[in-house]
This record gives C-alpha cells, structure tokens and sequence, in this order.
C-alpha cells in the first residue's frame, strides 16, 4: 500500500511537471487563443477537455496553468523553509530574549488563520505571481521555523553537539554542520505536505479574484470563471479541480511515505500550514 | 481553573493586540484612495479635502495608528466607508452566520470521523478499512473551491434537492456546511482511527477486558474517552482553516457572513472594514483555541490548572 502510494504519487507529480515544463510544446492550442462562438463547448477530438466561455481551449490553459500553479507552489515552500530554518535555528540557537521575540513573531504570524493574511496581503500588494509568492511565503515561515526551534532545542543536549563544542568548533559550524543536519528530515516531510497547501492556498486566491489575474491560465481562476456555468458546462469545473486535487493526493501520498521512510515520529496529521 | 482562564484570557490579549498592530499597518499600505472610491474621481477637490478631514487621512500613520488602537480600546472600530454604519455593528449583524455554518461544519465533520475512524480501527486493513481510508485521503485532498461547486451540480441543479445557495432553513446549510466540513471530517477520521490504533494496545485495555467487561463498555467507556484527547488538540489547530475555508464556503454559496463581507470589504478599499472583519475572524481563532484548553480538561481530569 505504502509503495504503491509513492510509486502513484511520485510519478503523477513528475507527469505533472514535466508537462507544465513543456506546456508550449505539448499545448495543442494558444492558452489565450478565442473562439467566442465556440464558447462552451463540450470535449470533442479537436478540444479534448472542452472550450471555456471564450472559446479557449481547457486542455491548453491547464498545461499552461501549471506552470504558475506548480511554480508557486515550490517558490512558496522553498522560500517559506529557508525563513523558517534561519529564524527556528536562531531562535533555537541562542535561546534567551532573541529567543522570546521571534517566537512571539511566529505567535502573531499564526494567529491570523489559514490564508487570511495572504488574502490581505494579496489585496495590499495588487494581484501579480511574484506578489502572491511574497504573501504566501510571509504566511509559511511561522509553521517552519517554530518546528525547526523545537526540533533544535532538543537536539542541542545531545552528547554529539557537547563534543563538538568541546573540541572547540566555532558556533556556526556545529550550527550547520552538526546541528542543522540532524534536524531537517521532519522539515522534508512537512515541505512535502506544504508544497500541496500552497498549491491550494493559490488556487484559492486566484478563485476569490484575488490571486492570478485574467486572462492568464490559472487553476483557480478557471474554477473561479466555470462556477456561472455549472450546469451548462459541467467539464469546466470538473477537469481544474481534478488537476488540483491530483496533485495534493500526490503531495499527500509523498509525505506520507517520506514520513516512513525518514522515520519522523508520527505526528498523524501534519498541522495545515497554509 | 478560574485563574488559569483568567491567565489565558490575559494570553491572548497581547496576541490580539499584536494581530490589531498587523493588520492596521498591512491595510494602511493597500495603493488606491478611499475618497476617489468613495466620491469618484471626478469630485471635487474641495470635497475631497473635506471628506479626508473627516476621515483623519491626512494623519501622520503613527498618530492615525494611535487613533485606532485608542477607539478599539473602547470597542469601537470605526465607520464603515461603504455601509456608512459602524463597523462594529456591520460584524456583528454578519457574525451569526458564520458562527452558525462553522458549527454546523464542525458538527458533521465530527458526526463523519468518530464512528467512521472507530469502525476502521476495529477493521483494521481489512477492506472496509482501506476504502475508509481512501475516501479520507481525498477528502483531506479535495479544495472547498472544487467540491462546493460538485455538490452543488449533484444535489441542486441535478437532482433540485437542496438550495444553491442562500441562508434559510436548516436544508440551506447542508451543502455549505458540508463543503466546509468534509477537510476536517477527513482529518479527524485519521486522527480517531490512528489513536484507536494506538490506544488498543494498552494494558488497560487489556485490564478492562480481562475484568469481563463487555465489548460495547470497553470502547466507549475506557477507549474512547482516550481518544478524545489528541481529536481535541487536532480540532483546535484545524479551526483556523475551518475560519478561512469559510471564506470561500461563503463566497461559493452566497453566505451572508463574516467571510463575504470580508471579500466585499478589500474589493471596496473600505479599510475600517477590512480591519474589523480580520481582526474579528483573528479573535475567534485565538478564543477557539483557548476553548480548546479548557475542553482539555473534560476530556482528560489528570489535566488540571
């Protein structure tokens, strides 16, 4: 079951990517190319998924999609991770008051739930990918660097951390060479599952209008435009969030066996970050 | 207990005041003018004038900063731009309904999870269990955005059983509720199934059963308040995506609550808003979670302050 899970989600995620990667090669249409009398149509073998409102082609527009969707995704998390180890391992680190204030930074970044901050921040900064990037990752550090912190805090006592210090290494190096290694595999795990959420936490931007914006190819946004026509064209709504819940199942799926794999205690549930 | 709600009340203040600070900064940034919203651009100017007076935004932020924090001592948030009606009273008037739709999205996720995850516990990696867990792995995977819509196909358009969207009578709330409830509904179901897992396994378990007790007292009396404890902390974490998630819950449904009018409130530029509606979502979290603390100790005596 386990292997299986990976195998599925492993090669659903590299499918995935790589046809966003080669979007314009493998897009049999123009993502913004209008056929307005067209409009709506249903799958057929010149439009395999179907035409939007505009006449556009699905199929196009979801590869071409992917590529900000996926490129938010793992900007977010790599963003969001690096903050977080550099706060977490400093907070970790030195202890005392330094200690104190960034936690409580961390306090007030979750105290806003889930992507309401990012909401309001998209709103501030104006709709863009790199302002969304910005807003989703100012909101992702907060999980990540109270895990690192915790994660450092515990193993600063173990012996091997006592004879590096004792054979004279300066602080930095047992910092990242003894004590960062030791605590990244549950870090890996949760940018696993983060890399899923910040997917979804953009689609969900871009669905409130808030995020990517007309007439670029985005998820969310497609979603967004299919929920007026439910009825007259179920496809519209159906492939997008398909697409998206793909691609979580798969992160899902991923995390899962990584948690195994890195034996990182089980926490059952990684706690939603975004 | 009376001194530890009091001290975690105190906890809280500095988090909300912190969350205040936030977000006044954050919208005082937003590019745009209010006064072009609100009188269009084509005002005039000594209207214009006039109306930023009244409005205090041609303050220095620091002393319009001191102004906020000042009147939200005293509970007043402001006026609204858009409503012309204190924000305060604009909150409270769309707070029920909120409140109303997470509860009831709390109530299915929790009717789903614990007879669901128990059962599969007790079938462990039979069949029924694997399936069980299947559908929990897409419901903890499925976007609100996507399954609102779905629903509303099915069960609205399709077979014309329940309202599209709209806030009246109990039948309006069984989709949104449903959409907001079935992420948490997964989550929960793994978290009661792992424990029960886990829980099964303990010598007191074993005691319970050796004594003679039936089956039936031994899960519910002895497992299952054991259970209650880590389903407890998860609920808590998992509410502010619950408080989010209502956003677009309420937006995909028409739902007059908090989560529209906040939507509503950063489409209009309408600052005191904005402010008052995150801030009211922020503080729900923050006593959610001390709710949390406190049932804590119901569903663990050993827990005491």
């Amino acid at each position: 079951m386990k292997r299986t899970g990976v195998l599925i989600g492993g090669t659903t995620l590299i499918l995935l990517i790589v046809s966003a990667i080669f979007a314009p090669v493998l897009a049999p249409y123009s993502p913004f190319e209008l056929h307005l009398e067209q409009g709506l149509s249903r799958p057929s073998f010149s439009h395999i998924l179907g035409q939007d409102k505009l006449g556009r082609d699905v199929l196009s527009r979801i590869l071409y999609g992917g590529r900000v969707s996926l490129g938010v995704g793992v900007f977010v998390t790599m963003i969001s991770v690096t903050i977080g180890i550099v706060v977490g391992s400093i907070a970790g680190f030195f202890g005392g008051s330094i200690d104190s204030i960034l936690m409580r930074l961390v306090d007030i970044v979750l105290a806003f739930p889930g992507i309401l901050l990012a909401i309001v921040m998209a709103a501030i900064l104006g709709p863009s990918v790199l302002n969304i990037i910005v807003a989703l990752s100012i909101l992702g550090w907060g999980g990540f660097a109270r895990l690192i912190r915790g994660q450092i805090l515990v193993a600063r006592e173990e012996d091997y951390i006592l004879a590096a210090v004792a054979l004279g290494l300066p602080p930095w190096r047992v910092m990242f060479r003894h004590l960062l290694p030791n605590v990244l595999a549950p870090v890996i795990v949760e940018a696993a599952f983060g890399m899923g959420h910040a997917v979804v936490a953009e689609a969900s931007l871009s669905f409130l209008g808030l995020g990517i914006q007309p007439p670029m190819p985005s998820w969310g946004g497609m979603l967004s435009d299919a929920k007026s026509f439910l009825l007259l064209a179920p496809h519209l709504v159906t492939v997008p969030g398909l697409i998206i819940m793909t691609i979580v199942v798969s992160f899902n799926l991923l995390g899962d066996a990584l948690r195994d794999r890195l034996s990182v205690r089980g926490k059952a549930v990684s706690q939603k970050v975004w | 207990m009376a001194r530890y709600l009091f001290s975690r009340l105190l906890s809280v203040l500095p988090l909300a005041l912190g969350v205040a600070t936030g977000v006044f900064f954050l919208i005082h940034l937003i590019p745009g003018d209010p006064v072009d919203l609100m009188l269009g651009e084509t005002a005039a100017s000594s209207d214009r004038a006039a109306l930023r007076e009244t409005l205090h935004l041609n303050e220095p932020i620091v002393k319009q900063y001191g102004r906020f924090m000042l009147s939200l001592s005293k509970g007043d948030l402001g006026q609204s731009f858009s409503m012309k009606k204190p924000v305060f009273d604009v909150i409270l008037s769309r707070y029920p309904a909120t409140l109303e739709l997470a509860v009831a999205a709390v109530l299915i996720a929790i009717l789903l999870a614990i007879p669901l995850g128990l059962f599969s516990a007790l079938r462990h990696g039979r069949l029924s269990d694997q399936t069980i867990l299947l559908f929990s792995l897409f419901g903890v995977s499925i976007p609100n955005f996507w399954l609102g819509p779905l629903l509303i196909i099915f069960f609205s358009l399709t077979l014309n059983w329940l309202p599209v969207s709209g806030r009246e009578g109990l039948l309006s709330f069984v989709l949104p509720a449903l959409t907001l409830g079935i992420g948490m509904a997964a989550i929960l179901l793994r978290i009661t199934r792992a424990s029960v897992l886990e829980m099964i396994e303990k010598e007191y378990i074993l005691t319970a059963r050796a004594k003679g007790l039936p089956e039936r007292t031994v899960i519910v009396k002895h497992l299952f308040r054991n259970v209650l404890i880590p389903l407890v902390t998860v609920l808590g974490l998992q509410f502010g995506a619950l408080l989010t998630g209502a956003i677009i819950t309420e937006t995909i449904f028409s739902w007059p609550g908090l989560g529209r009018l906040t939507i509503a409130a950063i489409y209009s530029r309408d600052y005191p808003l904005v402010q008052g509606c995150v801030l009211a979502i922020a503080v729900t979290y923050l006593l959610a979670s001390l709710l949390v603390d406190v049932l804590y100790t119901i569903a663990d005596p050993r827990v005491r302050y």
